[in-house]
């Protein structure tokens, strides 16, 4: 005769077909005369048999054919490198851009910075060209003095001029940083 | 055994075990193209390090290596659902046919066992595999594998609403 906890304690070796025949019946005979040890015991039984049947389900899903799945993730990955392509693009037409457009077409000369936006305003995380073509990045608001919005033939970027910070960079910050806070 | 892929009866050996992991593989992740993935990238890493996939002895760290990789690739894609037709078929004739949502929501809480848990109850319950065989692909004694199947079995009886558990 054992405890409730006992029996149960046996519930992996009854499901797993271990438990000896003397156990078995032992085990048999207390199910018939505790209902919580039943219930605990059925329920075991039912989760096993539930187990049985996802692995079925796994089984049948695994022998499947494939569905032809390929050519979608194919064409996803072929547009994200046409995206990346384009966004290259952009960003190689904004630096000739830069060089190459001639200072009278602004009302202020050759710019300090060219800003490649794609929101509405450069933000963190956006390039920034200073005058020389060297890239950066904004690593936080600009303060241009002007700032003109420049003609873009991508609808997706916008190219914005930016003259002059406000107030000069201080000491501890480098030169190419583009100033303290205040938005084009 | 170098593997050179010129040898019929060789690929057939392979593709054997390819689909062996990738039943495996469907278990933990439950999306064939996943699962299909993972076992590619489980057979390049064999390949790398010289293991010899065909071998049985190679077998443990397949499984293991495919487990792994499963781990990393949870939740990429959407698992498949299990509707009431299919699991209809499940059921042998004459023997009630369980809800699609208890089979999902079983599916669910076995996602949600710690992960040594999972894939020592998965191996077992759902493979169908030997405690030593468990052990030898987790890389555990055959007593902590049958820890973990039993402490799996208990949480997700608790999970699952049974008062007793």
């Amino acid at each position: 005769m054992h405890s409730c906890y006992e029996y149960r304690e046996r519930l992996d070796a009854w499901l797993d077909g271990e438990l000896p025949p003397v156990e078995s019946a032992d085990l048999a005979a207390h199910l018939d005369a505790c209902g919580a040890c039943r219930r605990f015991f059925d329920d075991a039984a039912r989760l096993n048999a539930n187990l049985a049947r996802l692995a079925v389900a796994a089984d049948r899903i695994a022998a499947a054919p494939r569905r032809v799945h390929a050519g979608r993730y194919a064409a996803w990955r072929i547009g994200r490198i046409a995206a990346g392509l384009l966004l290259a693009a952009s960003v190689g037409l904004a630096l000739w851009s830069a060089r190459t457009r001639p200072p009278i077409e602004t009302p202020a000369g050759r710019p300090d910075r060219v800003a490649i936006v794609r929101p509405a305003e450069p933000s963190p995380g956006d390039l920034l060209i200073d005058s020389a073509c060297r890239v950066e990045t904004i690593v936080r608001d600009c303060t241009p003095a002007l700032a003109v919005c420049m003609p873009s033939q991508n609808a997706s970027i916008r190219i914005v001029w930016l003259y002059g910070p406000v107030s000069p960079p201080t000491e501890s910050e480098p030169s190419t940083s583009p100033g303290p806070a205040s938005r084009v | 055994m170098k593997f050179t892929g010129n040898d019929a009866a060789e690929r057939s050996s392979v593709e054997a075990v390819r689909q062996r992991l990738v039943r495996y593989a469907v278990k933990l992740v439950w999306n064939r193209d996943d699962a299909d993935e993972i076992v590619q990238e489980a057979f390049r890493i064999a390949l790398t390090r010289g293991v010899a996939v065909t071998a049985s002895e190679s077998l443990p760290w397949l499984l293991r290596t495919t487990g792994n990789l499963c781990l990393n690739a949870r939740r990429r894609r959407r698992p498949v659902r299990l509707d009431e037709a299919a699991v209809a078929t499940l059921t042998s004739p004459g023997e009630q046919p369980p809800d699609a949502e208890s089979l999902e929501r079983l599916r669910a809480a076995i996602e949600s066992l710690p992960a040594q848990q999972r894939d020592a109850l998965v191996m077992r319950a759902m493979e169908q595999m030997s405690y030593e065989e468990i052990a030898a692909a987790m890389e555990l004694s055959v007593g902590a594998v049958r820890a973990h199947v039993h402490l799996a079995r208990r949480a997700l009886m608790k999970m699952l609403g049974s008062n007793d558990a």
